[in-house]
């Protein structure tokens, strides 16, 4: 029986909220994977539409990079051009390509494309949130259009057959609603992790998240790596 | 990496912190931890910020925006704390908002007069004001951890209000003018991070470069 949604507890262990048009949460996929794979364990992947301008401020820029719409103040207008700048500087060491995007992008018909990869299995799911993240940074997928997203599920192995009438009905009231529930919850950003009904937001959270899973063995890893020797990573 | 930060003339490995930052407390000791492991001290600015801000209390009338800085507000306060207790530490009020110039001010004449002391200063001061014990915005406070720290205070009183302060000005006006708006910030070969979650990415660049770099 499937359990009754709550955007805090979860039939697996590690809940990933992420939002395709968050250069953070591009960032956190692999990682995200990383622990999956060596921890034998399955994410329960969510979407989370991110409404940017409510907390944000907006921007809309032509296609030279000039801005031709502004409502942000000077704070957050560093704030926003420091995390592109780190997001960028991550993302070109692990071959990713990040190119600043023109608008904020309404993410929620890719978000219930995700849902509707999730129920059919880790191998679709995988390959849909690739294709997406992949193309959408480099500029090369409308994520607002249903016909894009159609493709994209079906290059990635999934059955298309009332996938229309999902995202136009079903799949979209399901996500609306849920989307009220995970943000009343007090999960507001992307990427969040939530490992027994605990609350982390950001991918440098992922040593805590990962010695969360493994049986709280050894010191508690800080976000700056000091008691962190897994993978690699100090 | 292919993106540059604002520029910003250092000699080496440098790090802004704001003593009234419990960011900037909680990296203490792992940027400590990594000054020992590269046996390379960082240069250590002081940069007052703007204070963290304290959620407000919830309302059914508030708008989306509002609601949303709330509860990242109170997030930032569960995520300080939980962090703070691995290392054993108890953070007091995360809303104070004192007056940091004679606290930077000392850190500077630190550095002037006795540049291996720096680590016992902000050790000192940043201990004192996150335990509640020592009032950073007095200066008389501030002399006294000088004094224990073997700093010569005989002229305290003319520096803090003279050459420190100018100092403190100079130094600041620098860094905002290189972009730098939070704390702990770190200027490591021209690039900008803000946040000890970078620490093993500065570790990264500073032996080297071997090996994957980290996430």
């Amino acid at each position: 029986m499937t359990m009754p949604f709550d955007p805090l507890r979860s039939e697996h262990r590690l809940i990933v909220y992420v939002d395709f048009k968050s250069p953070y949460a591009y960032l956190a996929k692999d990682p995200a994977y990383a622990i999956e794979d060596d921890l034998g364990i399955e994410i329960d992947w969510r979407p989370l539409t991110l409404d940017i301008p409510s907390y944000l401020g907006s921007a809309r820029l032509d296609t030279q990079g000039k801005v031709v719409e502004n409502n942000r103040t000077p704070q957050q207008w560093s704030g926003v051009k420091y995390a592109y700048r780190d997001a960028r500087r991550y993302a070109s060491l692990r071959g990713l390509t990040i190119r600043g995007t023109t608008k904020i992008w309404d993410s929620s018909l890719a978000g219930i494309g995700m849902l509707w990869a999730k129920a059919q299995g880790r191998a679709v799911l995988r390959g849909y949130i690739d294709r997406v993240y992949d193309r959408f940074w480099k500029r090369e997928l409308d994520i607002e259009d249903a016909h894009v997203i159609d493709s994209v599920l079906a290059e990635s192995g999934a059955e298309l057959k009332g996938f229309a009438a999902y995202h136009t009905g079903e799949g979209r009231a399901y996500n609306d609603r849920i989307q009220q529930q995970i943000f009343a919850a007090g999960v507001f950003g992307v990427p969040s992790f939530v490992v027994d009904g605990e609350l982390f937001f950001g991918r440098e959270h992922l040593p805590r998240v990962r010695w969360l899973l493994t049986g709280k063995r050894g010191a508690p890893p800080d976000i700056a790596y000091r008691h962190f020797d897994h993978g690699g990573a100090r | 990496m292919s993106e540059s930060a604002p520029s910003l003339a250092v000699d080496g490995p440098t790090v802004c912190i704001d003593f009234k930052s419990p960011k900037a407390y909680l990296a203490l000791r792992p940027t400590f931890a990594l000054e020992d492991e590269l046996g390379l001290p960082f240069d250590w600015l002081p940069l007052s910020v703007s204070p963290l801000s304290r959620p407000h209390i919830a309302r059914t009338d508030e708008d989306r925006g509002t609601r949303h800085r709330r509860m990242r507000a109170e997030y930032n306060e569960r995520d300080l704390r939980r962090y703070a207790s691995a290392y054993g530490l108890e953070l007091a009020d995360l809303y104070r908002n004192p007056d940091v110039s004679a606290a930077g001010i000392g850190l500077l004449l630190t550095k002037q007069r006795r540049p291996d002391a720096t680590r016992a200063y902000l050790k000192a001061v940043f201990d004192g004001h996150w335990t509640g014990h020592l009032d950073i915005a007095e200066p008389a406070a501030i002399r006294s951890v000088l004094l224990e720290t073997g700093i010569d205070t005989s002229d305290w009183s003319a520096y803090l209000l003279g050459a420190g302060r100018h100092a403190l000005d100079e130094t600041s006006m620098r860094l905002r003018a290189a972009g730098l708006f939070d704390v702990p910030a770190y200027v490591v070969e021209g690039e900008l991070f803000f946040g000890r979650q970078h620490l093993p990415m500065i570790r990264w660049l500073l032996t080297g470069k071997h090996g994957e770099p980290p996430i």
